[in-house]
């Protein structure tokens, strides 16, 4: 018995679960006792946040894997899962920039290590993305690829534990027992929502190069006359 | 007192962070489809 293909089902589970996860975090759960309202939005952020680092934490393995095997496959999951990350590692940036005027006073602050290490990751695996775009030959551009990916990862550990290496605005983590389990809920259903919709994003992405890639293989048409020995 | 065009306290921040999200992640999925309807023609 075969599994079906997660760009079958991943994007339905995600939307579901997003769905489940923001009324929960925008109609049920309590307000903070500090934050007020403006609470809900980190129901979103922070499994951005977790995805975006799961996302090139995964795009890492692949281009491993592409360097050890030398299969196109593994190249194509490398491109859709930085992709990804790209796309979450930007839009919780602005996430963050939206939750952090109205509860720090300002929407950016490059004091704070969190934020500035989250954005220079973004311009390193933007970085990998753009290199790649510049590359003609697919042997150079695979293994250029997987190892820009893996150099773009060493930032990645760094904007986990840079809140416990500085003190700047970003507190230390939290734990769920500090939350009310109302609180607790939409913040993990949006995780899984989000990791299910990453899921598609980058199977789908993966998808897109591959077949790049079989219209690249297929010899250019010869010229008429060359078909008529002419 | 609420500053004038607050439309309770946070909650226009709330509206604008769902927002952007909702057309970032539609707005990528539908640069998917776009970019896999291409590939496949």
């Amino acid at each position: 018995m075969t599994l079906p293909s997660p760009r079958r089902w991943s994007g339905w589970l995600g939307l579901a679960l997003i769905l489940v996860g923001s009324y929960v975090g925008l109609a049920i759960a309590p307000p903070d006792r500090h934050m007020g309202d403006v609470v809900r939005l980190l129901y979103i952020h922070v499994p951005t946040a977790w995805n975006s680092l799961l996302f090139f934490t995964i795009a890492g393995g692949f281009a491993v894997g592409s360097l050890w095997t030398g299969q196109e496959k593994w190249d194509d999951l490398t491109v859709g899962t930085v992709e990804t990350g790209v796309v979450l590692t930007g839009l919780l940036l602005v996430q963050g920039m939206i939750w952090g005027r109205p509860t720090w006073g300002i929407w950016w602050s490059w004091g704070d290590v969190r934020m500035v290490s989250s954005f220079l990751m973004l311009l390193l695996f933007a970085g990998v993305l753009s290199l790649r775009s510049f590359i003609d030959d697919p042997v150079r551009r695979t293994s250029w690829t997987a190892v820009a990916t893996i150099i773009a990862w060493v930032d990645v550990p760094i904007v986990y534990y840079c809140v416990r290496w500085f003190r700047s605005l970003h507190q230390a983590k939290s734990t769920v027992d500090t939350m009310d389990p109302m609180m607790v809920l939409p913040m993990r259903t949006n995780a899984f929502a989000i990791l299910f919709l990453g899921i598609w994003f980058l199977t789908m992405r993966a998808a897109i190069e591959a077949r790049r890639k079989q219209s690249e293989d297929i010899p250019a048409p010869a010229p008429v006359g060359a078909a008529e020995g002419v | 007192m609420a500053p004038e065009g607050v439309i309770i306290d946070g909650w226009n921040w709330v509206i604008a962070g769902y927002s952007v999200t909702v057309v970032v992640l539609v707005g990528y999925t539908l640069s998917l489809f776009s970019r896999y309807r291409k590939s496949k023609d």
